[in-house]
């Protein structure tokens, strides 16, 4: 079983991600499921979403309490979430970040990228998605094809542009951890 | 169904347990669609209302301006001689109450789903069971579900055994809020031939009002007859309590999905010395937990209404201790769940444990703690801050 936290505040599209990743985990015959840290949330406030993957059927229905993976949609999340404790030691954490910000943690791995740049240069949003193919290329698990088609089950629009941030990212992170 | 980018009829689709039961509504053809919008029962109502406005269902959906009209408005509807659904939870199930009564004296096979959620004050729009625990009395069959999967298979079966001649009650299929109804996972959604094999379409064959044939139905009635009509309800109930192992069994062969007997499941009974029960989404993560331990199993009590004494008194039958999780409490005595199956429990060595109050998580240490104080002389209050 992986355990994954998606971190956002209200607007900026982690429960889609989580969504969109529990559909991508789907695609590959993996089962997984995706659920909001359920809030009252409001735009701009800290939003948690929460994925679970795994060969075997998935029972429990809790939040994830310590993550494999971290996704930092938001990285003013770092310090008023405790992000870097709610990860497994060794776990991954994926920041949106212009910064680098390796040093947050020595027992993590941390992948700093600057999503919203790239978001930028295709269509202004995705940020989001695009941590998603920054998480693809940082397991094993999953494939970025699977990634592609649950973007394109997901979104009535804006697939083409939402698959482009997703597999950009994915390109430079993957190249980045060879 | 234009939820998303891409939806299938006849295959998987990962969905909210909201969408589940929207979709499984759609597909057994209401009438009418009456309900109000509550946190967090409202995105039922919204992909009810999506799949009216574009045609892909064809339903009268009335806009109504309060929970106890919502009601009224399914009574009214359903009395036509039509099938209807609804949706609701917490403040507005509470709202309801005086209605629920009338549908269920009234013997209208209503469907409505609830989301389950508190009920204030304080105000919290988190799940527990308190809502559907306050409507216990109200004379409708109560179906608890584990998951998405559960919820979109329990609203089609609900049809089914409410409009059975021998039923002729209505039906709340239960499920919490924000824990199933935001939860995303995959789900077999039928396809509409499917379930048109199932389910035959509805056909009112008792009372209902046309104005062809004009009745009257819910008249008064006096001191030598009242109590005829309530103990024709129980029966119901009683028969219920075999319409509902059918309908599941009947629906395991159709789909292929089974849960329990219709009214309970049970899960590693078999050499379990300790049994945990409990309902709805809880009893995933309890399941999870009792895959670490031997000898521990759980009984999922699935028909809350009514209430499996039958077959609760046999599946504990080899247990020596018994622990009830509840999320709702009776005030001034003890958890719902836990002081009825303790009534007809063979075991003496049993008690509560109230749990997930206004949306506490609750996580598998959690119950870890309930399986080590199993069948103790003493209820709990879990994780409370005194």
């Amino acid at each position: 079983m992986i355990e994954i936290a998606i971190h956002g505040r209200g607007g900026q599209g982690a429960v889609t991600a989580s969504q969109i990743l529990a559909m991508a985990f789907e695609e590959q015959g993996i089962r997984a499921q995706a659920f909001p840290q359920f809030g009252t949330e409001r735009t701009g406030s800290p939003v948690k979403s929460f994925v679970r993957a795994s060969r075997r059927e998935i029972k429990i229905k809790a939040p994830v309490t310590l993550a494999d993976y971290s996704i930092v949609i938001d990285p003013t999340l770092i310090n008023t979430v405790n992000i870097v404790d709610a990860t497994k030691p060794r776990g991954t954490i994926v920041v949106n970040t212009k910064n680098a910000l390796s040093n947050i943690s020595k027992k993590h791995r941390v992948i700093c990228i600057d999503v919203n740049e790239i978001a930028k240069s295709i269509f202004a949003r995705g940020a989001n998605v695009g941590l998603l193919g920054a998480f693809v290329a940082s397991t094993r698990v999953l494939q970025i094809k699977s990634l592609t088609a649950a973007i394109s089950t997901r979104f009535p629009r804006f697939v083409k542009e939402n698959q482009q941030v997703a597999e950009r990212v994915y390109e430079i992170v993957r190249k980045e951890l060879v | 169904m234009p939820l998303f980018g891409k939806f299938k009829y006849g295959g998987k689709n990962v969905i909210s347990g909201s969408d589940a039961g929207a979709i499984a509504a759609k597909l057994c053809r209401p009438s009418v669609i009456s309900a109000y919008p509550i946190t967090p029962q409202t995105i039922i109502v919204e992909r009810l209302a999506e799949m009216v406005n574009n045609g892909e269902m064809k339903a009268e959906m009335v806009k109504v301006e309060s929970e106890h009209s919502a009601a009224s408005v399914q009574m009214g509807a359903q009395a036509t001689g039509v099938r209807t659904i609804g949706a609701s939870c917490s403040q507005g199930l509470a709202l309801m109450n005086e209605i629920l009564h009338v549908i269920s004296g009234l013997r209208l096979p209503c469907v409505m789903m609830v989301a389950n959620r508190a009920l204030s004050a304080p105000i919290s729009i988190w799940n527990d069971h308190s809502d559907t625990m306050a409507s216990r009395d109200t004379g409708w069959i109560q179906l608890h579900c584990e998951n998405n999967q559960e919820i979109f298979d329990t609203v089609i079966q609900a049809y089914k055994i409410a409009e059975d001649k021998n039923v002729m009650l209505p039906i709340m299929p239960c499920f919490d809020g924000y824990i199933l109804s935001h939860l995303y996972e995959s789900v077999n959604v039928a396809t509409q031939s499917q379930v048109d094999n199932f389910l035959p379409a509805y056909k009112a064959v008792h009372h209902y009002l046309d104005p062809k044939r004009p009745i009257t139905i819910g008249s008064v009635a006096p001191p030598n007859c009242y109590t005829e009509f309530k103990f024709q309800q129980q029966k119901a109930m009683d028969k219920a309590l075999k319409v509902i192992k059918k309908v599941n069994s009947e629906f395991s062969k159709e789909f292929g999905r089974s849960y329990g007997n219709g009214l309970v499941e049970e899960y590693k009974l078999k050499n379990a010395d300790t049994v945990l029960i409990g309902m709805g989404s809880v009893c995933g993560t309890i399941k999870s937990v009792v895959d670490k331990h031997k000898g521990v199993g759980l009984l999922r009590i699935k028909s809350f209404r009514p209430f499996p004494t039958e077959d609760i008194v046999r599946a504990l039958s080899n247990a020596k201790r018994v622990a009830v999780v509840d999320k709702a409490f009776s005030f001034g005595n003890a958890g719902p769940l836990f002081t009825e199956v303790k009534a007809v429990s063979p075991v003496k060595k049993i008690n509560g444990f109230i749990m997930g109050l206004g949306g506490r998580s609750i996580t598998e240490k959690d119950i870890e703690f309930v399986i080590k104080n199993a069948g103790v002389e003493k209820n709990f209050w879990v994780n409370v801050n005194e």
